[in-house]
């Protein structure tokens, strides 16, 4: 049997949540938690990936992988709603305050331990830290190739093909062997609601959970904030900022003048300095 | 080991190495902008060096002219399009011999796919998509950057070396020229023999090792590139949009001309959308595609609350509209009330002056 | 218009705020009416942009004393012209009264100007984690004292009923410039004849409304919208009834011709997911905890069973609500070149089905279709005469008579929602008597002696 894996994040709402400028801190409790939603098309894919394999008499399964707090059982749950098979919680104190680097391992034993998998699919990045690294480091971790910004996916035998937008100005098509982390954009499948009878369903699965206690080769020192190699020195929440309209009339001069220099701020329209 | 005679490259360790990308045979221009960075972060005698791997050479003289110290050029027929694994497994050699305190990438597709992968081989840090970079009193990196779709930024320290961090794209200037010197001390990495950097800018030219491709079995490989496609008009970083006093096809003529001179893309308000006076990709707004631009130019939009909602995010909005109190003025930073028409032409013509000096 | 009128209108607004350019005032002439049955405009017409009460009351004395009509404009997005100028008029555009004057959150009330529009209000009230206002006219852009005047309703009318049960309270100006406070943050206030409800439903001919006092409700975060095909549209109306009867309110019950739903998402560039059945119904539910929604699904659920085997859609998430309401609103996008005529009637739920079939029966005695797209929980059913060659079809007015006595045959209204504005006046005789039309008659020259408050709505004298 084949296994894709894919990983996601459970973040707040971000239509919603709110910042405390003053103690420059992010209020989780006024939003709700959901799936992080560039992973829901990794989702979609995987279940489009093992539904037509498995039409076609091959045998896939979709799991998914969530590190995080228990409430994030709920995620798992939207998950398997949405068509995946089966769905696994890694959660332990030992793995809070990780960076990505710290998160990547901790993710990388619970593979270890659950795996092997054939493809590890993640989405393009998480819309709360937006720093799209965990899908990299794990694949260096785990010594596989990857792939970043996948804009389509097809699986050839025992390779992987996608094309990426964009890698140096360039759409390219490349070819990993299995297995491979691909890390996927919003056009290589468009989410689908799931169906009342499966979400129904989802309410009464049991989740299988990975702790501290469950990981090989690894100590708590090496996981969570005290794994970390980079830290939060401190949080600037900038204030909304208010426009007041510089509004000019008739006299196109002034505008213009005004209106240059704020474009080559943003562009750079050299002039000057250029060479 | 895949670059050939590596090893041998000891001299002055220990600066700041620029991760180079390079675009159709030419070098990236966040490469220019990381230089200028490099140069504030600077201490001492730290050296600052770029690293670049291609199919040919390639022309980095005005980053010579701007205060670069090293270049070193990984050269060999087969490296043409980047693949993560191989090329960071070339990055690492060279940070491996060179030490660096601070590694940086631009926060390109490019950089932000291969940093975490080198950072992981390396065992340290990585901050993504950094907006401003310090050194803190005591020396120590403190890499700024957004999260929370830019709602907060972030200060992060990096605890183990090197300190790494992608940097987005058109966040600093480009670097002011120091030097008019044109060529640099080229020297091809070819004998045994250890090298000293008697001056500088010296350029650094490898090659690979004969049996590179056997070193480790490759796992990927690039099957064919291609062009890009269009933009996605929610990925737009620049946009000029024209609303109500577009009333055919031919107004857009100023906007276009406005938007291709500063690399815009063009946007449109639901009413032109509903005439068939734009592509229903071009909408902007509550219903239409909601954008996040760095400079939004709305031209002729009155803005109605539905058009408001999809762009009201962007940094920094310029509104030219014929009615004072055209709601728009009230989202803007900036504002001219009068027609567009006759301004246009003159605001191109006044950026066109700006961009030949 | 007269250049000393547009002179003293600038005195009170200031000239930034005055429009008289005969180019510019296009934009302020016009609802959402279909083109065809567009009131004819005047165009003899000045716009002003008053920023507070005491200037429209200004505005108010002016016309009163000159004898120059006025025609308030909110959000303009109505569907029977009613903020169309059909005689020499000011323009008297509320697009400045935007402040959120208060939002109580002890009573549970918003104090609004009449210019803030539905979008704004739901922005503001983001602010506050436990508010939220439930009348959804579809278009957000609605401002609040257009939504009062039209007694906007909408799809979650299911449960929260139209306007007139959320304004506690609205400050008006006469026809003289007096402003008038009714009402306020009272529940229950018993003295006298309601104006104000009066007022509300009166389309902008009786007073302008320059602030509301609005009831606001408990935020209810867990929302879910289902999508349920049906192999039958008499399945999908026993399965409404079903619901309505067990005590699972939704908040909107949504009801359109599979091909509009499938096709609208066509030209949206989606797909929509509902492959199989007849007749699709969009449920809407909304409740306050997480538990209480997936009682309801399994309540809905359970219904749907007994009338269709075809699989149930759950759309949860923010987007995925919103994408579907948006194949149920851009509908009209698809089929708005494709007809001339589109109507408003509401029937008792129990007639839905029987209603909706007989007037398929009525576009089939003539050889041509109708599209019907229904609030059916509310009875509430718009349906459309479709052009024949690009024309208005010699027919189209039989065919709108046949429909109507149709409508009045199960106890019907010819408007459920939209009013009568400038378009239906004609058809209100239909329905009403001539003993009512007269008392309405009257109640406006009470108002407006010398019909000056957009004249030719409602009523024409």
């Amino acid at each position: 049997m084949k296994k894709i894996l894919v990983l996601i994040k459970e973040v707040p709402d971000m239509e919603r949540v709110k910042f405390d400028s003053e103690k420059g801190r992010v209020d989780r409790s006024s939003a709700k938690a959901e799936i992080n939603p560039f992973d829901e098309h990794a989702i979609q894919l995987a279940v489009n990936i093992c539904r037509e394999k498995n039409r076609n008499g091959e045998s896939w399964q979709s799991i998914a992988m969530t590190m995080g707090p228990p409430a994030a059982e709920e995620s798992l749950k939207r998950a398997y709603s949405m068509g995946i098979d089966k769905v696994i919680l890694v959660s332990d104190r030992a793995f809070g305050g990780a960076d990505t680097f710290a998160t990547a391992k901790a993710l990388t034993k619970a593979i270890e331990k659950t795996g092997p998998y054939d493809i590890i699919l993640t989405g393009e990045k998480s819309v709360d830290g937006d720093t799209a690294q965990v899908g990299g480091e794990l694949a260096a971790l785990l010594d596989i190739p990857h792939a970043y910004f996948a804009d389509h996916v097809e699986i050839k035998g025992e390779n992987i093909l996608v094309t990426m937008g964009n890698i140096c100005g360039r759409k390219q098509l490349r070819s990993m062997s299995l297995p491979s982390l691909v890390s996927v954009t919003k056009n290589v499948a468009r989410p689908l609601l799931p169906t009342v009878s499966r979400v129904l369903e989802a309410l009464e699965i049991q989740v299988e959970k990975i702790s501290m206690a469950d990981l090989e080769n690894v100590t708590a020192q090496e996981l969570g904030s005290k794994g970390s190699p980079t830290r939060v020195a401190g949080i600037v929440i900038p204030k909304e900022h208010e426009r007041h309209c510089k509004v000019f009339r008739d006299s196109h001069t002034e505008f213009i003048t005004e209106a240059v220099k704020v474009i080559d701020e943003s562009v750079g329209l050299g002039g000057s300095n250029a060479n | 080991m895949l670059i050939k005679n590596i090893n041998h490259i000891t001299d002055k360790i220990g600066g700041i190495l620029i991760v180079g990308e390079v675009e159709n045979g030419q070098l990236h221009p966040i490469a220019e902008e990381l230089l200028h960075k490099a140069r504030e972060l600077r201490l001492d005698d730290e050296l600052i060096e770029l690293c670049i791997i291609n199919n040919k050479k390639v022309d980095v003289t005005r980053l010579y002219q701007r205060g670069m110290d090293i270049c070193h050029q990984i050269i060999s027929e087969e490296l043409t399009a980047p693949m993560d694994t191989l090329w960071s497994d070339i990055f690492l050699e060279i940070i491996k011999v060179r030490q660096p305190k601070i590694v940086l990438f631009g926060a390109t597709n490019f950089g932000r796919s291969i940093a975490p992968r080198l950072a992981a081989y390396c065992k340290t840090g990585l901050t993504a998509d950094c907006t401003q970079l310090e050194r803190g009193d005591d020396g120590d990196l403190i890499q700024i950057r957004p999260a929370f779709s830019d709602n907060l930024l972030a200060h992060i320290k990096t605890t183990t070396s090197p300190k790494m961090a992608t940097v987005r794209y058109r966040e600093f200037p480009q670097a002011e020229i120091i030097s008019q010197k044109t060529v640099a001390n080229v020297i091809e990495v070819t004998g045994n023999e250890k090298l000293c950097f008697l001056s500088l800018p010296v350029e650094l030219v490898y090659t690979m090792e004969e049996d590179w491709k056997s070193k480790g079995a490759i796992k990927e490989f690039v099957i064919e590139e291609s062009p890009l496609g269009k933009e996605d008009i929610c990925e737009a970083q620049i946009i000029v949009a024209g609303g109500a006093a577009i009333k055919n096809q031919d107004d857009w003529k100023w906007l276009a001309e406005l938007a291709s001179e500063i690399g815009a893309t063009l946007g449109a308000s639901r009413a032109l959308v509903d005439q068939g006076l734009a592509s229903s990709q071009m909408q902007v707004g509550y219903s239409g595609n909601r954008v996040k631009a760095k400079l939004y130019i709305a031209c002729g939009i009155s803005g109605a609350p539905q058009h408001l909602a999809g762009m009201k995010d962007s940094s920094y909005i310029i509104a030219i509209n014929k009615d004072p109190s055209a709601p728009i003025f009230q989202a803007a930073d900036l504002g001219f009330v009068g027609d567009m028409y006759s301004l246009l032409p003159e605001l191109i013509k006044a950026i066109k002056e700006k961009r030949n000096g | 218009m007269d250049k000393l009128l547009i002179e003293k209108l600038a005195s009170i607004v200031g000239q930034d705020f005055i429009i008289d350019d005969k180019d510019d005032i296009k934009a302020y002439l016009f609802d959402e009416v279909e083109l065809e049955y567009r009131p004819k405009a005047c165009y003899d017409v000045v716009v002003v942009k008053p920023s507070s009460t005491q200037q429209i009351s200004e505005i108010m004395k002016l016309s009163n004393d000159e004898e120059i009509p006025v025609v308030v404009r909110g959000g303009a997005t109505g569907l029977c012209g009613g903020c169309t100028p059909v005689k020499p008029s000011i323009i008297i555009s509320m697009e400045r009264l935007k402040k959120i004057i208060e939002i109580d959150e002890k009573n549970m009330v918003a104090v609004l100007e009449a210019g803030v529009t539905l979008m704004e209000l739901l922005d503001a009230l983001k602010e506050y984690n436990d508010l939220s206002f439930p009348v959804h006219p579809g278009d957000e852009g609605a401002q609040m004292g257009g939504m009062a005047v039209t007694n906007a309703a909408g799809a979650r009318a299911v449960r929260h009923g139209p306007m007139r049960k959320h304004i506690q309270g609205m400050t008006v100006v006469l026809n003289d410039g007096t402003i008038l406070k009714l009402g306020g943050k009272l529940v229950k206030n018993n003295a006298g004849y309601n104006i104000m409800q009066l007022i509300m439903g009166s389309e902008g001919s009786l007073a302008v409304v320059s602030e509301v006092v609005l009831k606001l409700y408990p935020r209810e975060d867990y929302t879910a919208t289902l999508v349920c095909p049906f192999p039958t549209v008499e399945g999908a109306c026993e399965a409404v009834m079903d619901v309505l009867r067990s005590g699972t309110i939704p908040l909107a019950v949504e009801y359109m011709d599979k091909r509009l739903f499938v096709d609208t998402a066509k030209m949206l560039g989606l797909d929509w997911q509902a492959k199989d059945g007849a007749a699709d119904l969009l449920i809407i539910l909304s409740e306050r905890t997480k538990p209480r929604l997936m009682e309801a699904v399994k309540v809905i659920d359970k219904i749907c069973r007994k009338y269709t085997k075809l699989p149930l859609l759950y759309g949860e998430k923010e987007r995925e609500q919103e994408e579907l309401l948006l194949v149920r609103s851009a509908h009209y996008d698809l089929i708005k070149d494709e007809i001339c005529d589109s109507f408003d009637m509401a029937v008792a739920v129990g007639s839905v089905p029987d209603f909706i079939r007989d007037l398929k029966k009525i576009a089939n005695d003539y050889s041509t279709y109708t599209n019907v797209i229904a609030h059916i929980a509310d009875g509430n059913v718009h349906n459309d005469i479709p052009l024949v060659d690009g024309k208005v079809p010699e027919y189209a007015k039989e065919m709108k008579e046949k429909m109507y006595e149709c409508c009045f045959s199960y106890g019907g209204t010819i408007t459920g929602e939209h009013g009568i504005g400038k378009i239906r006046i004609e058809d209100l005789g239909q329905q009403k008597s001539e003993r009512e039309i007269r008392l309405m008659k009257d109640l406006k020259k009470v108002f407006d002696p010398k019909n000056l408050i957009n004249p030719d709505t409602v009523v024409s004298i």
